[in-house]
């Protein structure tokens, strides 16, 4: 960004000074640097939804996804027929494992809608108004952020009977804090600005106040933090099926599919490897989006 | 100074109110009858009363609210349904295992995680920079009850390195025996100069460690790194540059102190990743800590268990968070304005 502007910004500049090694081999690195975390990232994803989407049509037996058992054929080792194995009654895991894209995505979806509405609605509730309202929702807010996040799903999902609907409810209850209190101080600043000013002089109503100029400033912060936890959410509601505590066999989820294989993680090795794998490569997916985006938005915040 | 901390320990108790109101509350959102859940399905109606009358069940709901708080601040977490016992007693036995284990992994983490934030930091933009970046990210992309498994997959199954359960070889009992000192054989054996058992309890840890330490690593080295390019685009970077300061003194004395604070603020939550990181770890490898406490009692629906332990969880985070607070306001003047 500063690199066009050297004059402007001298200091920006100065901290690039070590950087400059790889751009003398590569003219386009300097720009393109930014952004291959970001392109692999949404690739990745792309891939990940795609697979979810598509599950019925490209996975070689659909019907494994559901409750149905092959004795002739169970814990058979990765091959031609299948490519990922198959789990202790049968089932292809290749399967399933795809078939699970359309679970975790499913959950990371709701929680994130879920919470993104509860935060914003909080948030810019406290931030707009002030006052009283202000100090009462963000001592609430505060008391759900002194919990270690997956501590309180955890406790939340373990009063609830389990399923994968209640992980995500569990899920969603720790959540929506971070974006209320992201929205309510971006709500408290922009309602300083002058244009909020300028608003309120022309006569807008408050909720055209609200609703115009307060909403759409205060929401970008926030879709950014999104895409930041999309690979938190996935890696809580993993291990809260993982526990029992989220979707029940036969579902296909990847957490449950690992804690299913565990007995037989010594002899069976491929029953939990690749759940645990597509785990791990969505959340590293959308970490590297994340990653790309909130260099691309806001270079200078650190990890939340 | 004193006023901000008047203030910040006053918000802490609040929190702490709010905290305890929440469990109160997720304890009765349990569906059914709480009665049922203790005594059992076949239990007769003058069971059930009793139990009732027993746990103040009978009892109109602020008047529980009054007999839970009493008892929290007597040190009373009701009883486990498990274990038949005080939930207090069960965790006073189970936490200082955890503790030990998080306080092993996090010093670990830190040993790793900022100089691997320093160098990629030193090297921003190049490859070595982006590989740091990418380590990282699968560091705290990781599924932590996926790599235990593996970690005892390779390690243990087919590599025949490490050990993969327990906390020492009990076989070394008949000829070392070992005294108790606070109950977490590692320590006890360093503090009784017992060093078969030592040696035996250092590797049986090396496994838990590194599964737990894993997301605390890749975030220590995020923040470090980001910290450090922040501070290294400031004015006094300029000046000491300029002055013809080396470059090992540039990042080591002006550069890292100022980025400490970032740092020394994510080590609450650093370490509730890593507690709640432990659970995982510990039931995996058999660890008789909190962790295991708490998956067992998840397993077993102990609701007064898994409330304790929340509760007990989320006061230590509280009072970490004020700690950090407070540290964070010696270092730097500017966060008590």
């Amino acid at each position: 960004m500063s690199r066009q502007t050297p004059d402007l910004l001298p200091a920006a500049d100065l901290a690039g000074e070590p950087r400059r090694r790889l751009s003398r081999i590569w003219p386009g690195w300097g720009s393109a640097k930014r952004v291959p975390l970001l392109i692999i990232g949404s690739v990745l994803g792309a891939l990940v939804v795609l697979a979810g989407l598509l599950a019925p049509w490209i996975t070689p037996y659909p019907q494994d996804a559901g409750a149905v058992v092959h004795p002739a054929q169970t814990l058979l080792a990765p091959s031609a027929a299948h490519w990922f194995g198959t789990d202790m009654v049968g089932r292809d895991i290749f399967t399933r494992v795809i078939f699970g894209a359309r679970v975790s995505l499913g959950i990371v979806v709701l929680v994130l809608v879920v919470s993104a509405v509860v935060g914003l609605t909080v948030g810019l509730a406290a931030g707009f108004f002030g006052g009283w309202l202000d100090s009462v929702l963000m001592r609430v807010t505060d008391v759900f952020l002194a919990f270690p996040a997956l501590l309180l799903s955890v406790a939340l999902a373990a009063v609830l009977s389990p399923s994968a609907l209640h992980a995500a409810m569990a899920i969603a209850f720790t959540w929506w804090p971070w974006y209320a209190r992201l929205a309510r101080g971006q709500a408290a600043s922009i309602r300083r600005q002058g244009y909020s000013d300028a608003a309120r002089v022309l006569g807008a109503s408050r909720t055209r106040q609200l609703v115009r100029h307060v909403l759409p400033n205060a929401a970008t912060p926030v879709f950014v933090q999104m895409s930041l936890d999309a690979a938190g959410i996935i890696l809580t509601a993993a291990t809260l099926s993982y526990l029992g505590l989220g979707a029940q066999d036969p579902t296909p989820e990847w957490g449950l599919m690992v804690a299913q294989g565990q007995p037989l993680a010594t002899t069976a090795w491929w029953v939990i490897t690749f759940p645990g794998f597509a785990i791990l490569l969505t959340a590293v997916a959308f970490n590297f989006v994340g990653d790309g985006l909130q260099t691309v938005f806001d270079p200078k915040r650190g990890l939340r | 100074m004193s006023r901000y901390v008047a203030s910040r320990v006053a918000q802490a108790f609040g929190v702490v109110l709010g905290v305890i109101v929440l469990t109160f509350v997720i304890a009765r959102l349990i569906p059914g009858d709480p009665a049922v859940a203790y005594a059992g399905p076949r239990a007769s109606a003058e069971e059930l009363a009793a139990v009732r009358e027993q746990f103040g069940l009978d009892q109109p709901l602020w008047q529980q609210f009054v007999t839970y708080i009493t008892g929290i601040v007597h040190g009373d977490l009701g009883i486990s349904l498990h274990t038949k016992q005080p939930v207090t007693s069960d965790l006073i036995q189970v936490m200082p295992t955890t503790l030990v284990l998080v306080g092993i992994a996090l010093v670990f983490a830190a040993l790793i995680g900022i100089p691997l934030g320093l160098a990629a930091a030193r090297s921003q933009g190049t490859l070595g920079d982006l590989a740091a970046k990418v380590i990282s990210i699968l560091m705290v992309s990781m599924p932590v009850f996926w790599l235990a498994i593996l970690l005892q997959i390779v390690f243990f199954s087919r590599l025949g390195w490490l050990p993969v359960a327990g906390q020492y070889d009990t076989a070394l009992d008949s000829t070392s025996p070992l005294y108790s000192v606070i109950g977490v054989p590692v320590v006890d054996a360093l503090l009784t100069g017992n060093w078969p058992v030592f040696a035996s309890a250092a590797t049986h840890l090396v496994l838990p460690v590194i599964a737990i330490a894993a997301y605390p690593i890749g975030a220590v080295a995020m923040v470090t790194r980001g910290a450090l390019l922040e501070n290294l685009g400031d004015e006094h970077i300029r000046m000491v540059r300029a002055l013809g300061f080396s470059e090992l003194s540039v990042f080591g004395r002006f550069a890292l102190r100022p980025a400490l604070n970032p740092i020394v603020s994510l080590i609450a939550l650093v370490f509730a990743y890593a507690l709640t990181n432990s659970f995982i770890v510990e039931s995996v490898f058999n660890w008789p800590g909190l962790g295991s406490y708490a998956v067992k009692a998840i397993q077993t629906l102990d609701i007064p268990a898994i409330l304790g332990v929340t509760l007990v969880v989320a006061l230590l985070y509280v009072l970490l968070n004020l700690i950090v607070d407070l540290v964070q306001a010696i270092i730097d003047p500017r966060v008590r304005a």
